[in-house]
């Protein structure tokens, strides 16, 4: 007898949904493409401390002798491919670790929001009447302030109220907890959505006469068949959280210059851009381009390829 | 005359890897005047077969060969320009769910009146009295009052009422219904029948019906063309197919029928399931399921053969008419006209 | 004489409908507090049903679209709480459980749903569907005894045992139907609800669907209620049915007294209007107007805007199941005074 085809614990039904993306990305070009660049930028994220020729953390790293040199073509200089910042610092490296800065924040933050919008959405979605009423203002409100506003605000005002040390220290941890919790209600809406269009249909009416607990049902039953959209949104809102992030750090409120993110040096470059030390700003925002653009991508993607109503979803 | 004659129709759905063929080598006519059933389950090429003949095929999905002439006319070369005199105005199409006809956010009485008034030069009061008149017609009650109602405010029996009225504005020459009863219920579905029948027969209109349900074939139509997998496999007349099915599978899904079995007997069943477009089996399609089945049956696709009134495809009786006259009585294996 | 299995009395369920400008609750029961408005914004699915069912028998209850039929499965397997009314299996009250008292009764009785594609979980195995359910009601079978139990399932309802690790997507409808089936007789019930089990199935697989349910039926002794349209499928599977409409039963019969000699004049048009392939003559009786939407309680007879026999009696006073000399039930005045048919 078989016993690997039956584990205990069901396993994840990812591997039906996997594959077929996977296929499906295999035709498209433009697609695949992205996927490649995104993984590329994960890649990059992941091994920076490895594949940077500076480390971050040595004493030789900020040498304010080698502040703004330009380019290896233009300098001539070997050392630094891209050029160094007004602080002497390789750029090549502190884009690397940039991009490990801003997509963790990135990942993370959505991560917060998905935790949040999950849970809420479900409950909201499944329990409804007053429950879903008030956790549905509840997601109004909060969105009715702007993220921008709401994490100018709360920056600003724990950056005054604790001084500049103590935000320097919890800049990233603040601004993932400020940009998740601003922003779950897009979840929990669209989660809620699915869930009121599946509860209505008729496996759920099944397990409940089976006597299946709610709380099997919400997770086990209902949510497995929500992940196509929280798929698509979970894309877009990173790539969204890693634009947030760089407008705030671009605008002071984010990452302090000691560990700069992609905003942090674009905004940090900028005022240098008319000085002809134009590398410094263009560089990271490049970088920053180019990821939000292939994200962006493949969250089209996925709306068009995981999208039911288009009848190419996973049946 | 035939009005519509359809010759070795073959229908494929262009895929990046494969192409699937939905329907094979298709022939069949209508008369001037005739109500004509074509009878098949889910996947049988039925609705495929009704959509190709107002080349309404959805995009992978093309016309590969063969003709369909309607009046003498070739359809399967016209260009969308030419199709506009055609489609609503010659031929017209009621689809099972109305409201892929009806547009929601228009009353029903102004798509009535921009229905006749696209085609021809009326005023709007004279147009407007054309459509209340065709709306009684239609047997529906106080027609001036629904003139004004939007398609949302109407049950689903009486906006197939409206959609035959609509149809029947432009004075078509034929009308393909697709499962036009089907969503409806019972006593509603018998009265929409009675009246499909009743306008085709007053407006000399010949009528192709597409349905899954016998009931309704036998209510209405005066010849039967049952499908199976792509294929017409028996044509005849609809007494003559339901009194004495000849193909194994007509007979199968007349046998089935809880109808055709003493109460609370096991009904006769046929085994398996209609094969899928990239399955399907070699020689006669139906051999997989068909209790006659010959390794001949298996390699071979089946020609039509005379039997009585009806035209079957299948070796059986061929087999069985082929032994029954010894010199051969069939008269080899005759196409459809 | 032993209680019926099942006993419905009186049962009523009313719907509230969702206006597009929902005010949050509290703020409604405010403005509600002088003028109760309650009565326009609902819908009556069932208005005063009362049926019982035996031990073993095949009730079929036959309606068109929208009479309640539907809401009555719902209502019975525990969906939904009924407005007023009681229900009763074997004798004890189930329509005031608790999802926890509920749960011996769940073992007892089970549903089949009618859309084949909607009543599995994509997501989900055969097998974890079925498991998921034994492990509820047999709790104490080891995983082997489990195994087993799945295998022998599926062989019982006519799918081979590798169907286990697939799917539902990869079957055909007449497929998940066997494995609905399955599902509700894994907890070894004694009565199955089954909702229009065959309206979304072809006539070939309908056959096969409905001869596996009734070698259940002779082999497990088990008790069907079938919710159905297809008058065909009545004639050839029921003991006894039940007719329906608007929320309301109008004759209850056995099947013999039902097609030799319906009474209601609802049950007579419906019969009428089946298109039969034995007797071409049938005229059908046609009902003029649409069945109406139940949005009002109504007064009288539910049935008689379109009754071609109803008189003034009808419009006001509602009718009671009277019992006919052939053992059936009829609601109507025109069969009690013998109103004779135009």
């Amino acid at each position: 007898m078989n016993i690997l085809h039956r584990p205990l614990i069901p396993t994840s039904t990812k591997p039906t949904r996997l594959r077929h993306i996977l296929s499906a990305i295999r035709g498209d070009k433009l697609a695949l493409f992205a996927l490649l660049i995104f993984a590329f930028y994960c890649l990059v994220a992941l091994l920076a401390p490895l594949l940077a020729p500076y480390d971050s953390s040595s004493n030789d790293f900020m040498d304010l002798l080698n502040a703004e040199l330009p380019p290896y073509w233009q300098s001539g200089d070997s050392r630094f491919l891209l050029g160094t910042d007004t602080q002497g610092r390789d750029l090549l490296s502190v884009i690397l670790y940039g991009t490990r800065l801003s997509l963790t924040i990135g990942v993370c933050a959505v991560l917060i929001q998905l935790l949040l919008g999950v849970c809420i959405g479900l409950l909201s979605g499944y329990i409804g009447g007053r429950l879903d009423t008030f956790l549905m203002r509840c997601a109004d409100i909060q969105l009715s302030f702007s993220t921008m506003m709401v994490a100018i605000v709360v920056l600003a005002v724990f950056q005054a109220l604790f001084g500049n040390a103590a935000y320097q220290q919890l800049a990233m941890l603040m601004l993932i907890i400020v940009l998740g919790i601003a922003e779950w209600p897009i979840f929990a809406r669209i989660i809620r959505a699915c869930v009121l269009a599946e509860k209505e249909k008729e496996y759920v009416d099944a397990a409940r006469i089976m006597g299946v607990s709610k709380v099997r049902i919400m997770f086990r039953h209902i949510l497995p068949n929500t992940v196509s959209p929280i798929l698509v949104i979970l894309t877009i809102q990173i790539a969204n959280a890693i634009v947030a992030e760089a407008a705030l750090s671009f605008l002071g409120l984010g990452m302090p210059p000691t560990q700069p993110s992609l905003g942090a040096l674009i905004s940090s470059g900028v005022n240098y851009l008319f000085s002809g030390a134009w590398w410094i700003a263009v560089f990271p925002s490049i970088t920053l381009i180019i990821l939000i653009f292939v994200m962006n991508l493949l969250g089209d993607w996925l709306r068009d390829h995981l999208n039911p109503q288009t009848g190419k979803g996973v049946p | 005359m035939s009005l519509l004659s359809v010759n070795h129709l073959n229908v494929v759905f262009r895929q990046r890897h494969q192409d699937l063929q939905a329907l094979f080598d298709v022939s069949f006519s209508v008369s001037r005047g005739e109500r004509l059933a074509i009878v098949g389950e889910s996947g049988a090429g039925k609705s495929i077969l009704g959509y190709s003949l107002v080349n309404l095929l959805s995009k992978p999905g093309v016309i590969d060969s063969g003709s369909v002439k309607f009046d003498g006319r070739e359809l399967t070369t016209l260009t969308a320009r030419q199709w506009q005199e055609i489609r609503g105005k010659k031929i017209a199409m009621i689809f099972q769910d109305p409201m892929i006809t009806l547009n929601p956010v228009l009353s029903v009485g102004d798509q009535m009146v921009e229905a006749i008034r696209s085609h021809t030069r009326i005023n709007y009061n004279d147009a407007k009295k054309l459509a209340i008149e065709k709306l009684a017609h239609v047997r529906i009650s106080s027609p001036a009052q629904r003139f004004e109602q939007y398609p949302h405010e109407l049950s689903g029996g009486m906006r197939q009422r409206v959609i035959i009225a609509i149809v029947l504005l432009l004075r078509p020459e034929i009308i393909i219904a697709d499962e036009p009863t089907t969503a409806l219920d019972v006593t509603i579905q018998a009265g929409i029948l009675q009246l499909l029948k009743q306008v085709c027969e007053d407006n000399g209109v010949a009528l192709i019906l597409i349905t899954h349900d016998f009931g309704v074939v036998s209510r209405i139509a005066e010849r039967t063309i049952v499908m199976y997998a792509g294929r017409i496999v028996e044509q005849g007349p609809t007494l003559e197919i339901i009194n004495d099915p000849q193909h194994p599978y007509t007979q199968g899904l007349l046998n089935a029928l809880p109808q055709m079995a003493l109460p609370g007997q096991r009904l006769n069943q046929i085994q398996g399931n209609m094969p899928a477009l990239n399955n399907h089996p070699s020689g006669c399609a139906f051999h997989p399921r068909c209790p006659y089945a010959t390794d001949k049956c298996r390699e071979n696709t089946p020609g039509f053969v005379f039997s009585g009134v009806s035209t079957v495809a299948c070796f059986a009786i061929e087999d069985m008419l082929a032994e029954f006259d010894p010199e051969g009585g069939w008269q080899g294996e005759v196409e459809d006209e | 004489m032993s209680n019926p299995l099942i006993d419905i009395r009186g049962l009523e369920k009313a719907y509230r409908t969702r206006s597009e400008w929902r005010l949050p609750s509290w703020f409604r029961r405010l403005l509600r507090r002088k003028s109760d408005t309650a009565n326009h914004d609902r819908i009556y699915a069932l208005n005063g049903v009362s049926l019982s069912i035996e031990q073993g028998e095949t009730l079929c209850v036959v309606g068109e679209t929208g009479c309640g039929k539907s809401t009555l499965a719902r209502v019975l397997m525990g969906l939904e709480k009924p407005s007023s009314g009681e229900l009763y299996f074997s004798g004890s009250r189930i329509d005031q459980l608790t999802d926890q008292a509920r749960m011996p009764f769940r073992k007892k009785m089970q549903m089949v749903f009618q859309n084949p594609y909607a009543s599995l979980n994509p997501r989900m195995t055969i097998y974890q569907i079925l498991n998921e359910a034994i492990g509820l009601h047999h709790p104490d079978f080891s995983r082997q005894q489990t195994d087993d139990y799945i295998e022998e399932l599926l062989v019982s309802v006519g799918l081979s045992v590798d169907a286990e690790d697939r799917y539902p997507h990869e079957f055909s409808g007449g497929q998940r139907q066997r494995i609905s089936i399955a599902r509700a007789l894994s907890v070894e019930p004694e009565l199955i609800v089954a909702d229009e089990p065959l309206s979304a199935l072809d006539v070939s697989v309908q056959a096969q669907v409905l001869n596996l349910m009734m070698d259940k039926q002779q082999a497990l002794g088990l008790t069907y209620i079938f919710i159905t349209h297809d008058l065909a499928v009545v004639e050839h599977f029921a003991t006894r049915v039940a007719v329906m409409y608007l929320g309301r039963i109008c004759e209850v019969a056995s099947r013999e007294s039902l097609f030799s000699a319906p009474k209601h004049p609802y049950t007579k048009a419906l019969l009428s209007s089946i298109p039969r392939l034995d007797d071409l003559s049938v005229e059908p009786i046609h009902l003029t107007g649409e069945v109406p939407t139940p949005l009002e309680k109504p007064m009288g007879c539910t049935f008689c805007g379109r009754c071609p026999l109803a008189n003034q009696r009808c419009y006001e006073q509602i009718p009671v199941m009277q019992l006919q000399q052939d053992g059936s039930a009829v609601a109507c005045h025109a069969v009690e005074e013998g109103r004779p048919w135009k």
